[in-house]
């Protein structure tokens, strides 16, 4: 009797013994399968992606400009763009293309022939403002701090946040538009001066819409 | 038996341990990136000038193919948007002489002076994606990203064909050019007569 209860008390400890190992075996081939099967995946990810892009473009409109851009930014910034709740969602890195001048058919030429000897030509220039924002599309970069907003139509969101950090900053830039404002009346003092070389009565004098002068 | 067992233990944890740890070190071995320094901004004189405005509309398909394991998978986007190019002259090429009344202005042949895509053509309606198989991942920010600057180079390209549109933004720089030294010779009595040269570009320069 007592040597049947312990052949039996044995029998329970093997059988229990032999489940431990086998769901202890089964967890371990499992991570090895997880293991090899992330690494495939990871292969194919790396060199078996074939991608090809197909573009058409179609003219719809032309609009006749006179914009004569003085100075060139190529910014390199980070815009952020954020939930109706201000919590962040992602941020762009990207690279613009920013140019400042003004619109050549606003300029007025005007003459001050007051003094006999000192006859001036008076060019008026309009406001130095920024005349293009050209964020370059290619170079969009993405960290995502939700990755739900990673989305098939997130660059909608991502090229107004990028144009709108890039003209916040030049805003602010005062030696930008300085620059840009200076290099105009060298430019307009290259388109006149050649004309007036022979007058010497005239002189060239140019001025902003505000009244004060360039030189 | 117990030995077999244990033994068969090890050797299946080691295997394991093995497999992740040269998991590990693949990732390692990927070259170091060297940071590359920012260059948050680059100022430059310029005298561009922009004559006309060219609105595209464009369309872009990219199509992605994978095989994952053992089958294939795709992704497909599709986006149509607006496209802007601003074509012009490079007016820092230009040269003027004058003899007598009689002014020659020189000027280089126009050529594109900026591109950009129009925000406001962007909607949830102007983007079509598609994805098949198991494995084939979601159409995100990096495939609209190649998708535009695939777009942006085939709007390029076409307006770099388009010589009727180049000779356009030409003439109508000629025009504002025109007006500008005409103003000049009303304001000090003189009655110019205005000719035209073209400069020619030396593209090694740049």
């Amino acid at each position: 009797m007592g040597t049947d209860n312990g052949t039996e008390h044995n029998r329970r400890f093997i059988r229990r013994g032999m489940v431990k190992f086998t769901i202890f075996m089964s967890v371990v081939i499992l991570i090895a399968l997880f293991v090899i099967v992330r690494q495939l995946l990871k292969d194919s990810d790396a060199e078996k992606e074939k991608t090809t892009a197909v573009t058409s473009s179609r003219l719809e409109k032309v609009l006749q400009i006179s914009e004569l851009s003085t100075y060139k930014v190529t910014y390199n910034g980070v815009a952020a763009v954020k939930n109706e709740d201000d919590k962040l969602l992602y941020n762009v890195a990207y690279e613009a293309k920013i140019s400042v001048g003004l619109d050549m058919e606003k300029i007025k030429v005007e003459v001050d022939e007051s003094e006999e000897e000192n006859k001036k030509i008076i060019v008026t220039l309009p406001e130095i403002e920024i005349m293009d924002v050209d964020v370059n599309p290619g170079s969009l970069d993405y960290i995502f701090e939700k990755k739900s907003a990673d989305t098939d139509d997130v660059s909608m969101t991502a090229f107004p946040a990028c144009r709108a950090d890039v003209e916040e900053e030049c805003k602010t830039n005062d030696v930008l538009f300085e620059l840009a404002r200076e290099n105009a009346a060298n430019t307009i003092k290259a388109l006149v001066k050649p004309l007036l070389e022979q007058y010497e009565e005239y002189s060239l004098e140019i001025v902003s819409e505000g009244g004060s002068s360039y030189e | 038996m117990n030995k077999t067992r244990r033994f068969t233990a090890i050797f299946l944890l080691v295997l394991t341990f093995s497999l992740i740890g040269c998991s590990m070190k693949k990732n390692q071995e990927e070259p170091e990136k060297t940071p590359i320094k920012l260059e948050t901004s680059q100022m430059q004189a310029v005298c561009e000038l922009a004559t006309l405005e060219c609105y595209y509309h464009n369309t872009a398909k990219l199509d992605s193919e994978k095989q994952v394991l053992f089958w294939n998978t795709s992704k497909r986007l599709w986006i149509e948007y607006s496209g802007i190019v601003k074509v012009g002259i490079d007016l820092s090429k230009f040269d003027m002489r004058l003899d007598g009344n009689v002014v020659t202005i020189a000027i280089p042949d126009a050529k594109i002076l900026g591109c950009e895509v129009d925000d406001a053509s962007l909607s949830e309606d102007t983007f079509y994606s598609e994805t098949k198989g198991l494995g084939s991942g979601k159409v995100g920010a990096d495939d609209q990203t190649k998708a535009f600057q695939a777009a942006q180079e085939g709007m390029l390209a076409a307006v770099q064909e388009d010589e009727s549109l180049l000779l356009q933004a030409k003439v109508r720089a000629q025009t504002l050019l025109e007006n500008y030294v005409k103003n000049i010779g009303d304001a000090i009595g003189i009655d110019y007569e205005i000719r035209w040269e073209t400069v020619v570009e030396d593209e090694t320069a740049n």
